[in-house]
C-alpha cells in the first residue's frame, strides 16, 4: 500500500489519561481486543500492564505503544495508534513528549470516584498542547457509579464540554466502540508535510538485551525509510537502522514510516544516555534545518545517598543501578562514603516520587534492602579559599568559618487548587518560604497559585503535605528558575551520643530549630524502643537545639519456655532475626531504614 | 539405642479454655476420654518399635490442658501403659491439677498411683481476678487442694501465679503472693501474663493496651517478686522458676539441658537428639495419623547446628546459671571471639551480671528474649 495524504487523514494518534486504577490498562486492552489485535490466545491480565513480561526480559518497558487498525461504522478502515504516557509529576517533561505525538486523549475518570489531581496534571498539560480531550466516564456498571454528578465535576474542574462523553466499563465491556467511533470522528488526522525533510520526535525509549536501545517515535514531517543512516539533532551522532517497525502489539517490521505515523526504530545504540526523549531524528544525507521545539535537558533535581543495608550488598548495589539506567536515562548516580553506612551512592533523581519509584524498583526487582538518606537539593557553596563547591550531600558541607556564601536552588512553583483551598495552601508555601507571584482564576472554582520557593522547601514533603490538606485535588509542577544565596545551615542527628552523618541536613536558618524538634519527635517514634534508653540529639555544630529520649524497654520476655515451647520459640527468634537484618545497627543500636527518611515525615505545623 | 531421660504426655481436656492459653487444648467431653486414651496406646505402640532405652528416665510429667479432668481409673490405665517399658515410676512423676478437681479421694488417689510431685493452677487468691481469668475455680477451694493434696502424703507442691490482668493493683498482686508464699510451696511459677498469637485476650485491645501501658510497672512488681520469693527460700532458677533448694522441677531442668525425651499427645513436642518433633496440635490430625498407622507429626526436624546454638542460646539466657565461657567461646567465628564486647554492654546496662560467662540480672530476665535477639543478631550467622 502507498502511503498517500489521503492514508494519513486514516491515522489518528492518541493517548489515554486516567488516575491509576481508573481503568487505564484494562481500556487499553479492551481497544487491542475489539479491534483484533490480540486474541483470546494473547490475552493476558492486562497486555499493556503487563509486569511479568518485564521481568522475565530483565527490564522495564516504561510505556507501551500500539498501532491497531479499525474498521469504523463509516465502513472505512482507520490506523490507530494509542501513546501509553508515565503518570507523575515528577515525569511531566516525559509526558509532554508523548501529548506531543498527539492530536487528542482520552480522559478516563472513574465514575465513582471522580477527578483526581494526578489526572490534572496531565490533562492540563495535554489542553495547553492544544489535544482534543475525549471525557470518558468509566465503571458505569459499579453500583456507587454516579456519572451524571462525575461529568458535571469534569466540566467544572477540567473545563471541558461532557455532553458527549462515552459512558463505559473497560471492564465489562461496555462503551468501547463508542469509544473509537469516537476518536475517529473527532481528532484530528495528524497534518505533517510529507514532502519536506524528515523529523521524528523521539518519545519513549528502552534498553533491549538482543537490538539495542529500542526507540518510539512519532513521524512529524518526511518519510523514515528503513535501513536509513539517521542523525539525532541535538546529540548531532549519526547511526544506521538495524530494525524499523510497529508494535501491533507484536512487533512488525516495515519498510518505511511517513509523517503522522508512529513507530519504532533499533540501530545497535548501547547506551540509553545517547538517546534522548524530546530529541529530534531526522536523516543523515538530508538533514532538516532546525529540530522540533519543546527540547529539554533532563537534569536530576533531588539528591540522597542510596545505601545497601547489609554492606556486603555493595557490589550488588552497583549492579542494579547500572542496570536500572539502561532504560532510566534520568538516574545519575556515583559512589561515595558516610561515616554511619558505610558504602554507597549519591544518586539523582527528576523528583521525590522518581526517587520512590527508584527505591521500589531496587528492592523488589533487584532484592536488595537498602538504606535511603534525606533528599536534598545542590548548595552552591563559595569559600574563603579554593573554588565554589557543589554539595549534593549535606555531610560535605564544609565547616561555616571556611564558608563566605551558601546559594540554594529557586525554583517557579504552579499549584492548581479548588478555590476553597486557597487560604490554608498559601499558609503552606508562605512557610516553605514561597514568595507568591501570580494567582489566577482559572474557572469559577479553580485557581493557579504561582510562588518562587526553594527547591529545598519541596523535597522536605511539600507534595505530601499539599496532597493531604487539598484531599488530593491540588496539582503541583514546577522548574528550576535560579540560585540565590540564602541562610542556611547544618544539622546534625546524634543517636546515643554519636553522630549519625546520613540523618545531617541542611536547612534555612529560621527553620533549623523547629525541623530539630520535629526530626528527634519523629525519629523517637520511628526507632523501636531497645534494651537501653537512647538519646537523639539535634545539634548545629557544638549546640545542641534539641532532644529526645527513647526510654529502654523494661519487658520483652515470655513467661513459658517449657519442651512443647522451644521450637516454636526457636522459629520465632529466626525470623525475628531476618526483621533484624533489615536495620542498620550502629553498635549497641538498632536503627530502621524508615528513619533515614525522617525528615519526610514531620508534619506541616511550623 | 537413644538413652530417654524424660517423657511427657499431652492431656488436652480442659473445663473451661483459658482466654490467655494458647496450648493444644480442647473442651473436656468425658466421652473423647477413652479414644484419646486409645490414641495415646497407639503412639507409645509406635515409639515401642524404636531402639529407646528407657531404663534412665528420671521424669514422667502430666501435662495439658487439665490432667485432673481424668478419673483415676483413666490415669491409672496411662500409667500402667507407661509401666510397659519403664523399669518403675521415677520419684519426678508429677501431675498438674486444676484446685476444683481436687478431692480428698482424687488427692489420695493421685498418691496411691504413684504421682510423687504436683502442680496446682491456682493463679490467684482472690474471686474478682480469678473471675477475670476465667478460671472455674474459688479462693477457697484453692487452699482446700493445697491442704488435701499435702494431707494425702505430696511432699513436693508447686503453685502457679498469674497477674497483669487488666486492672489489677500491685497491692492485689502482693495479697496473692503472700498469700501463696505463706502456704510454703516447693515449687513456684511466677506468670506475668503474656499476649499469645491465637488467644483470646490477643483480640481483646484492652488486653493488650493494659499489658503495653503498664510494661513498667508489671516489670517493677516482678523484681519486687523475686525478691520476696528468694527470701522465702524459693530461689530463682529460670526467668519464671522458683524452688526451694533441690526441688527445681527435673522435667524443666532435663528440657532445658536438651536431654532426650519423648513427648505423647495432640500438640505435644520432644527431642530426641538431632531431631524435635511436634505433633498435630487438632484433634482431627492427631487422631487421624494415628489411625491410619502413622507417626502424627506436625513437623520433625533436625536441627542444624546453627538451630541447636540459638536453641542453647535462647534457654540459657532465660535460665539463672546463664552461658558458660566455653559455651561463649564456642561462637567464635574464624577464631575472633566477638562475644565480650557485647557482654560488657549488657553488664555496663545492667542487664548482665559480673562474672564468668554470662548471666542475666533480673532485670536482664525480663527482657530476655529481646537479648537473645540482640546476641543471635550479632554472634550467630
Amino acid at each position: 500500500m502507498t502511503f498517500t495524504l489521503e492514508t494519513q487523514q486514516h491515522i489518528r494518534n492518541f493517548c489515554i489519561i486516567a488516575h491509576i486504577d481508573h481503568g487505564k490498562s484494562t481500556l487499553a486492552d479492551r481497544i487491542l481486543e475489539f479491534t483484533g489485535a490480540i486474541g483470546d490466545r494473547d490475552k493476558q491480565a492486562q497486555f499493556l500492564d503487563n509486569m511479568d513480561i518485564e521481568r522475565e526480559r530483565g527490564i522495564t518497558i516504561k510505556a507501551q505503544t500500539v498501532s491497531i487498525e479499525y474498521q469504523a461504522k463509516d465502513g472505512q478502515t482507520y490506523f490507530l495508534n494509542l501513546i501509553d504516557t508515565p503518570g507523575h509529576v515528577d515525569f511531566t517533561y516525559e509526558v509532554s513528549r508523548s501529548l506531543a505525538a498527539c492530536e487528542g486523549a482520552l480522559l478516563v475518570v472513574d465514575a465513582a470516584q471522580g477527578v483526581e489531581a494526578q489526572t490534572l496534571a496531565n490533562v492540563y498539560l495535554a489542553v495547553d498542547q492544544d489535544l482534543e480531550i475525549l471525557p470518558v466516564l468509566n465503571k458505569i456498571d459499579l453500583p456507587a457509579a454516579e456519572p451524571d454528578r462525575v461529568a458535571q465535576e469534569i466540566e467544572e474542574i477540567v473545563g471541558i464540554d461532557t455532553t458527549e462523553a462515552v459512558r463505559a466499563s473497560a471492564k465489562a465491556g461496555i462503551g468501547i466502540q463508542e469509544i473509537l467511533e469516537q476518536v475517529v470522528a473527532k481528532i484530528p488526522a495528524p497534518a505533517g508535510p510529507l514532502n519536506e525533510p524528515l523529523r521524528c520526535l523521539i518519545f519513549d525509549s528502552w534498553f533491549d538485551p538482543y537490538v539495542g536501545i529500542i526507540i518510539l517515535f512519532r513521524v512529524m514531517s518526511g518519510v523514515l525509510p528503513a535501513k536509513s543512516t539517521i542523525r539525532f539533532m541535538i546529540s548531532g551522532k549519526d547511526y544506521h537502522l538495524t530494525e524499523l517497525g510497529k508494535f501491533t502489539p507484536f512487533k512488525k517490521e516495515v519498510s518505511a514510516l511517513h509523517a503522522g505515523e508512529v513507530g519504532y526504530f533499533a540501530a545497535g545504540i548501547k547506551t540509553i544516555a545517547d538517546v534522548k526523549i524530546g530529541d529530534t531524528v531526522t536523516l543523515a544525507h538530508n538533514p532538516a534545518a532546525t529540530p522540533l521545539q519543546g527540547y529539554h535537558e533532563i537534569k536530576p533535581m533531588v539528591f540522597s545517598g542510596v545505601y545497601p543495608v547489609d554492606s556486603t550488598d555493595f557490589p550488588e548495589l552497583k549492579e542494579a543501578l547500572q542496570k536500572l539506567t539502561l532504560n532510566d536515562s534520568a538516574i545519575r548516580f556515583e559512589a561515595e562514603t558516610s561515616a554511619a553506612l558505610g558504602f554507597g551512592f549519591r544518586c539523582g533523581f527528576l523528583g521525590l516520587l522518581h526517587m520512590e519509584i527508584v527505591q521500589e524498583r531496587l528492592e523488589r526487582e533487584f532484592n536488595l534492602d537498602l538504606l535511603i538518606t534525606s533528599p536534598t537539593v545542590v548548595y552552591e557553596v563559595e569559600r574563603t579559599k579554593g573554588k565554589m563547591l557543589k554539595i549534593e550531600n549535606p555531610a560535605d558541607l564544609p565547616n561555616p568559618t571556611e564558608i563566605t556564601e551558601i546559594r540554594e536552588p529557586f525554583v517557579a512553583a504552579n499549584v492548581i487548587i479548588p478555590k476553597e483551598y486557597i487560604g490554608i495552601v498559601m499558609k503552606l508555601c508562605l512557610e516553605k518560604r514561597g514568595l507568591q507571584q501570580e494567582m489566577d482564576y482559572l474557572s469559577d472554582t479553580r485557581v493557579s497559585l504561582k510562588y518562587e520557593m526553594p527547591l529545598n522547601e519541596i523535597v522536605y514533603n511539600f507534595f505530601d503535605q499539599l496532597k493531604s490538606m487539598t484531599q488530593g485535588y491540588a496539582s503541583f509542577d514546577y522548574e528550576l528558575i535560579d540560585y540565590r544565596k540564602s541562610d542556611l545551615v547544618k544539622m546534625d542527628i546524634l543517636l546515643n551520643g554519636e553522630i549519625i552523618d546520613a540523618l545531617s541536613i541542611i536547612s534555612h536558618k529560621d527553620k533549623v530549630y523547629y525541623r530539630g524538634r520535629e526530626l528527634v519527635k519523629k525519629l523517637k517514634e520511628l526507632i523501636p524502643k531497645q534494651m537501653f534508653e537512647i538519646p537523639i540529639q539535634a545539634a548545629i555544630g557544638a549546640k545542641i537545639v534539641a532532644r529526645e529520649t527513647i526510654s529502654a524497654m523494661r519487658k520483652n520476655v515470655t513467661a513459658k519456655c517449657y519442651g512443647g515451647d522451644i521450637s516454636r520459640k526457636r522459629k520465632l527468634l529466626d525470623r525475628q532475626k531476618k526483621g533484624k537484618k533489615r536495620m542498620k545497627q550502629f553498635g549497641k543500636v538498632e536503627v530502621p531504614q524508615e528513619a533515614f527518611l525522617a525528615i519526610l515525615k514531620i508534619g506541616g505545623k511550623d | 539405642m537413644t538413652p530417654l531421660e524424660a517423657i511427657y504426655l499431652h492431656l488436652p481436656f480442659c473445663a473451661h479454655i483459658c482466654p490467655f492459653c494458647a496450648f493444644s487444648v480442647r473442651r473436656d467431653d468425658p466421652a473423647k476420654h477413652s479414644p484419646y486414651l486409645k490414641a495415646l496406646e497407639k503412639e507409645w505402640a509406635q515409639w515401642g518399635r524404636r531402639d529407646l532405652d528407657y531404663s534412665q528416665v528420671k521424669s514422667l510429667y502430666f501435662g495439658g490442658g487439665t490432667p485432673s479432668r481424668l478419673t483415676l481409673d483413666e490415669l491409672s490405665h496411662l500409667l500402667a501403659l507407661l509401666l510397659q517399658r519403664l523399669p518403675r515410676l521415677p520419684l519426678a512423676t508429677s501431675i498438674e491439677v486444676n484446685p476444683e478437681d481436687v478431692t480428698k479421694d482424687y488427692a489420695q488417689g493421685l498418691w496411691n498411683l504413684g504421682f510423687r510431685r504436683v502442680s496446682i493452677g491456682m493463679q490467684s487468691l482472690q474471686a474478682r481476678l480469678l473471675e477475670q481469668m476465667e478460671r472455674g475455680h474459688s479462693p477457697t477451694q484453692n487452699l482446700r487442694a493445697y491442704d488435701l493434696l499435702r494431707q494425702a502424703g505430696f511432699a513436693e507442691v508447686n503453685i502457679d501465679l498469674l497477674f497483669g490482668v487488666p486492672g489489677q493493683s500491685e497491692s492485689e498482686f502482693q495479697q496473692d503472693l503472700q498469700g501463696m508464699i505463706a502456704l510454703r510451696p516447693d515449687h513456684f511459677s511466677l506468670y506475668l501474663l503474656n499476649l499469645e498469637e491465637r488467644t483470646k485476650i490477643a483480640k481483646r485491645p484492652a488486653w493488650r493496651n493494659w499489658l503495653k501501658e503498664e510494661e513498667e510497672n508489671l516489670a517493677d512488681w516482678y523484681l519486687r517478686a523475686c525478691e520476696q520469693l528468694e527470701q522465702a527460700g524459693l530461689r530463682q532458677y529460670e526467668v519464671s522458676n522458683f524452688a526451694l533448694l533441690g526441688k527445681e522441677s527435673l522435667q524443666n531442668c532435663s528440657n532445658w539441658e536438651r536431654k532426650n525425651y519423648l513427648a505423647l499427645g495432640q500438640g505435644a513436642q520432644g527431642w530426641l537428639s538431632p531431631r524435635r518433633y511436634g505433633n498435630h496440635p487438632r484433634w482431627v490430625d492427631y487422631h487421624t495419623a494415628l489411625n491410619q498407622g502413622r507417626a502424627p507429626w506436625e513437623y520433625s526436624e533436625k536441627l542444624t547446628p546453627q538451630a541447636e546454638k540459638e536453641e542453647e542460646l535462647m534457654i540459657g539466657l532465660r535460665r539463672r546459671e546463664g552461658l558458660s565461657v566455653d559455651w561463649l567461646h564456642g561462637l567464635a567465628r574464624e577464631g575472633k571471639p566477638s562475644w565480650p564486647q557485647w557482654v560488657a554492654v549488657l553488664r555496663a546496662e545492667g542487664l548482665a551480671e559480673q562474672g564468668e560467662g554470662l548471666k542475666l540480672s533480673r532485670r536482664g530476665l525480663l527482657v530476655a528474649d529481646e537479648v537473645a535477639l540482640w546476641l543471635a543478631t550479632r554472634l550467630l550467622p
